[in-house]
Parts: C-alpha cells; sequence; structure tokens
C-alpha cells in the first residue's frame, strides 16, 4: 500500500496537483529509520539546522549591516553596541558558522567511514562535494564583510593561493 | 492479572481523568512554546530602536551662555530647534496680545514654561521652511519673532502666527529644565 490519505481537504487538493506532500510523507515518515545507524548519522540533520540558523541570523544582521568599505567596520561595531541583542545575534551567527564546519566534517567522516559513498549514493556523495564547495565559498565570503584585519589579509591570501602562481598555473 | 485495567496513567476517550503522561505531554508543549518564543524575541526586538538612536532622542542643552536677547539653533531629531533668551519687553509684548487676533490663539504662559526661555521647532508650519529671526542682524518680521522667507510668515515673539500663510504656531517641543542653566529637549 502506498497512497496515504490525507485528512485535510486543502492538502488533498494540493497534492493532487502536484505531490509534495506525498513525497515528503514517503521520505520523513514512511520510510524506516535503518536498524543500523548510529549517532554518527546525527550530523547532517545538525548540519541542516545549523544551515538553518545562518540563514536567520545572516537576514537578521544584514538589515544592520553597511556594504561600504568606508562604513563596514562600523556598523558591526554599531551591531555590537547599540542594536538590540546585536552583540548576541552576531556571535550566534560567527560560532555557528564555526560548528557548521564542524559537524560537516563529523558528517564527511561518517560517510568516508561507513561507506556512504558507495553505490547506489554516488550522485548523492557528488551533490555533497559541492554543497562543501559552496559552503567554503559562502564563510569566506561572510568572514570578509566585517573588512577588519583579518577580513582584509584573509581575502588577500585566498586570493592569492586560488588565482596567483602558487599552484600549477 | 499483572496488568489491571485502572490505568490512571493516561486518558483514554476523555471518560478517565487526566493522568501523568498528559501533564507531561502539556508541560513539555507549554515549554516548547516558550522556549520558541524566547528565541524568537531578541530576532524581532532587534528591529526597535538601537541604543544609539535613543540617545539622539533626548538632547541637553546648556543656555547659560545665551545673553539675553540673543538665539541659539540646535539640532534635535533631525529637526532645528530655537531657543530664544527674551528681553523683557518681548515677554511683555507676548502676554499683551489679544487672542482673538490670533489665527491659532495660545496664551504665551501656554509655550513658555520659563517666560525667560522660549523653546521652539524651528520648522514653518506652512510648508516647512526654516524662518529667519535667530542670527542678530536677521529679518525677523513685523512681530518681532520670525520671518519665514519662503512665503511670507510672520511669527510672533512668542512663536505665533501672525500673518501669512501658516495654519499653526510654531510647534513647542516637549522640554523640561534640568537645572536653571540646562534644558533637556525631549
Amino acid at each position: 500500500m502506498s497512497a496515504h490519505q490525507f485528512k485535510s481537504p486543502v492538502v488533498r487538493w494540493i497534492d493532487h496537483r502536484l505531490p509534495v506532500f506525498s513525497m515528503l510523507h514517503h521520505t520523513a515518515h514512511d520510510y524506516p529509520t535503518p536498524k543500523n545507524l548510529n549517532y554518527m548519522w546525527n550530523f547532517g540533520s545538525l548540519a541542516g539546522l545549523s544551515l538553518a540558523i545562518m540563514i536567520v541570523t545572516g537576514i537578521v544582521l544584514a538589515m544592520s549591516y553597511t556594504a561600504h568599505v568606508d562604513y563596514a567596520f562600523d556598523s558591526v561595531e554599531r551591531i555590537m553596541r547599540d542594536v538590540n541583542h546585536g552583540w548576541m545575534i552576531r556571535y550566534i551567527h560567527m560560532n555557528t558558522a564555526s560548528f557548521f564546519f564542524i559537524v560537516i566534517y563529523l558528517h564527511m567522516f561518517r560517510g568516508l567511514y561507513y561507506g556512504s559513498y558507495k553505490a547506489p549514493r554516488e550522485l548523492l556523495w557528488m551533490l555533497g562535494v559541492v554543497i562543501f564547495l559552496l559552503m567554503m565559498a559562502t564563510a569566506f565570503m561572510g568572514y570578509v564583510l566585517p573588512w577588519g584585519q583579518m577580513s582584509f589579509w584573509g581575502a588577500t591570501v585566498i586570493t592569492n593561493l586560488v588565482f596567483g602562481h602558487s599552484l600549477c598555473w | 492479572m499483572a496488568k489491571s485495567d485502572t490505568n490512571k496513567n493516561s486518558a483514554k476517550g476523555g471518560d478517565q481523568e487526566p493522568g501523568r503522561r498528559d501533564f507531561i505531554v502539556v508541560a513539555t508543549y507549554a515549554m516548547a512554546g516558550l522556549g520558541a518564543a524566547a528565541v524568537a524575541w531578541p530576532l524581532i526586538d532587534q528591529l526597535n530602536p538601537a541604543a544609539d538612536t535613543l540617545a539622539l532622542a533626548n538632547i541637553e542643552v546648556d543656555i547659560s551662555k545665551i545673553s539675553v536677547g540673543q538665539s541659539i539653533t540646535v539640532k534635535w531629531r533631525g529637526k532645528p530647534v530655537f531657543i530664544r533668551h527674551r528681553t523683557a519687553d518681548e515677554i511683555v509684548r507676548a502676554n499683551a496680545t489679544n487672542l482673538d487676533n490670533l489665527r491659532d490663539p495660545q496664551v504665551d504662559t501656554a509655550r513658555a514654561e520659563k517666560p525667560e526661555y522660549l523653546v521652539l521647532v524651528g520648522v514653518c508650519t506652512h510648508l516647512g521652511c526654516v524662518p529667519l529671526g535667530q542670527k542678530t542682524g536677521e529679518v525677523r518680521g513685523d512681530y518681532d519673532g520670525w520671518f519665514c522667507p519662503c512665503h511670507g510668515s510672520h511669527y510672533d515673539t512668542s512663536g505665533r502666527i501672525r500673518k501669512g500663510p501658516a495654519p499653526t504656531n510654531l510647534e513647542v517641543p516637549p522640554y523640561s529644565f534640568l537645572s536653571d542653566t540646562v534644558v533637556r529637549i525631549g
């Protein structure tokens, strides 16, 4: 038996036209958790949670940030001192970024150790590599935004590393 | 019979009284709700005025250096505020005005907490220009108060509109005297 009947007529109307609810139900409700999983399988969902926190705190910080070379650093100081709870939101954002990476490395370790990349999960693994690269690029860009010493020199070093002459071209 | 049907730990079908499990479930949902509110509050409160914005909301002005007959202009919430140290003659003329002659009748005592100091928002109530009359030598208009050069509104020594298109008197901002020499505006 595969078709689950939803109680709400609104949900049934949508699902009949665009089966998102059926898909979600099949993926997250029907699919049983394999018996052999352990706590190492938590890190993927923790990474998703970290992403959600980064997005929410990031949007809130963007409301008070000024994206201009002369004003960026002062806008971050203002967030820290004047904006209500700004200090907390900024610290949550920057520390969640660190936790995001810790969690992702543990997640990748799980994948390597338990062979999560093997068939039929090759494409899944490759998408994970892509997400990892995007994550690093995003984190790098975020680090530059306060335009402090670390921001500037970090940007200089990474730019030279990627586009400089230290590698093979 | 190890398990009897007198199971008081959960309500089934609504005919048994709420048990311990129901209490725990309700308490958990309540704590989760409080937790969600605690997380959401800082994210919403950060939209409220920041500390530096609130600091500009009030200003304290030292008025001890204003000599009699002199006026100064200060910036408050982005607007000019006129503070005039009135002469005795100006005060007498402000009080002596017949209220029937005023477009926006107001007694001078209602506009100045201490008659020697007049505190007004320096924005013409017609269309928003800054009236002249603050600096020595500037035109003060026919009533010796302020004159708006944009469309010719004349204000008297109490800042009340007398002639010209402005509909109301110059606004008196909220202010209080913290001491004889310091006034707090806002």
